[in-house]
């Protein structure tokens, strides 16, 4: 406010001019109290312009924190990131070594538990097959008996059939007198030797045929003793496989020719003359050689079947020949078998006769119950 | 300015006692400028009495939060 520029008739004090009139205020008072108020007003503007300038620095701090914010953000998301990532490996790999750990006991005690039953179906196997053994000595033996049976009759028949034709020659040869007394001895003579010769030859008949069976016993115990063996070896590693699987055709063909030989024994020696058949039980495969046995067995306990016969073709299926007492409805019959699965009645041009001479039988086809591949073999 | 006391040969203006003089400033330019200065400083002393304030409230927030 010192340097106020003068003119005349005009002052400028703080850059504003002032007039000089008459009876005017004191220019020295006047110009100190605008200095005082120009400082003052100066000094709060620096203050303000201090403060704005505070304010700008402020708003860029702001906006420095902003980024700084961001890219801590940003670099946390990325660290949890990470840290999530190898914790989720982590615990796969913990899953993984848990899984192998409970596979491995799961395998252990499959293993287990395919011992124990591999070792119980062993036992089964032996058991059955010790059982079978049982069966077939016991069924051969009844039918070495059977045949005994028959040739005896048939040979007791021919020594009485001999004892007659010799009292006849006798009773002749006497009443003609001493003249053919030589002749009537050598007659004699003559008749005991056909008679012992025919006893002789019974015997011989009787012991082949009892050392024939013995020979299939055998045969048939050692053939069920490898086929089971096989079967249960099979049985143990192929658990899921179907239980009443069909034969291969070789092997219906094998047992067919197994079952004809077996057919041969029971057909071997002379039976009584029973006529003809009522009833003729044809067998569809698969084939139990047990199961057939047991089907004839039964059959030839019943009162009304006079006898059985054994019928095995080479190519066509096995059949059974029932001779009658008398009349029975065979179907009701073999239903009541165990071993008969189903029966089904076969109607054809020559059926239902019923022991009618001329006639032939009445046919019934039959499939066995179970599946034992191990025994069709036999 | 306008309510300033009169004596005589005493002026007073912005609270501040002027004395009249032969051949001194027009009372009427020197009262309107005194009155302009006046409102300026009196509306940067109320912007620093805002901005206390404000750094008054700053500082109570920055203590609690």
């Amino acid at each position: 406010m010192s340097n106020n520029a003068r003119k005349d008739g005009v002052v400028v004090l703080g850059g504003r001019e002032f007039n000089r009139v008459k009876n005017g205020l004191d220019e020295a008072q006047v110009a100190s109290f605008i200095d005082e108020l120009t400082k003052e007003r100066d000094k709060l503007a620096q203050s303000q312009d201090h403060i704005a300038s505070l304010s700008r620095l402020a708003e860029m701090a702001v906006v420095e924190a902003d980024k700084l914010a961001t890219q801590v953000k940003t670099e946390a998301a990325e660290q949890a990131k990470a840290e999530s990532t190898a914790i989720i490996d982590k615990a796969k790999e913990q899953a993984r070594q848990m899984a192998e750990q409970k596979i491995a006991e799961a395998v252990e005690i499959a293993n287990e538990k395919a011992n124990a039953i591999k070792a119980k179906a062993e036992e089964e196997a032996a058991l059955l097959l010790e059982n079978e053994k049982i069966k077939i000595r016991s069924e051969l033996h009844n039918l070495v008996n059977q045949q005994f049976g028959y040739m005896l009759e048939e040979l007791e028949s021919l020594k009485k059939q001999a004892a007659a034709v010799q009292a006849d020659f006798d009773n002749k040869l006497s009443e003609p007198g001493e003249k053919d007394s030589t002749a009537a001895v050598e007659i004699a003579e003559e008749s005991d030797t056909i008679v012992a010769k025919i006893a002789e030859e019974r015997d011989a008949a009787a012991v082949k045929i009892a050392e024939e069976i013995d020979a299939a016993a055998v045969k048939i115990a050692e053939e069920s003793d490898a086929v089971v063996a096989e079967e249960r070896d099979t049985i143990v590693v192929k658990e899921n496989k179907a239980p009443d699987e069909q034969p291969e055709p070789s092997q219906a063909t094998n047992h067919i020719g197994k079952s004809f030989e077996l057919s041969k024994l029971f057909e071997s020696g002379d039976k009584p003359e029973l006529g003809k058949p009522q009833w003729e039980v044809e067998i569809l495969p698969p084939f139990d050689i047990a199961k057939i046995m047991e089907v004839v067995s039964f059959l030839d306990q019943l009162p009304e079947v006079a006898n059985t016969e054994m019928i095995v073709p080479q190519i066509d299926m096995p059949s059974i020949l029932v001779f009658l007492r008398e009349s029975m409805n065979l179907v009701d019959v073999l239903q009541t078998i165990p071993a008969v699965a189903h029966v089904e009645e076969v109607t054809t041009d020559k059926a239902a006769t019923n022991g009618e001479p001329g006639k032939g039988p009445r046919k019934v086809r039959v499939s066995l119950s179970g599946n034992t591949t191990s025994q069709e073999n036999k | 300015m306008s309510n300033n006391a009169r004596k005589d040969g005493v002026v007073v203006l912005g609270g501040r006692e002027f004395n009249r003089v032969k051949n001194g400033l027009d009372e009427a330019q020197v009262a309107s400028f005194i009155d302009e200065l006046t409102k300026k400083r009196d509306k940067l002393a109320r912007s620093q009495d805002h901005i206390a304030s404000l750094n008054r409230l700053a500082d109570w927030y920055s203590r609690h939060y």
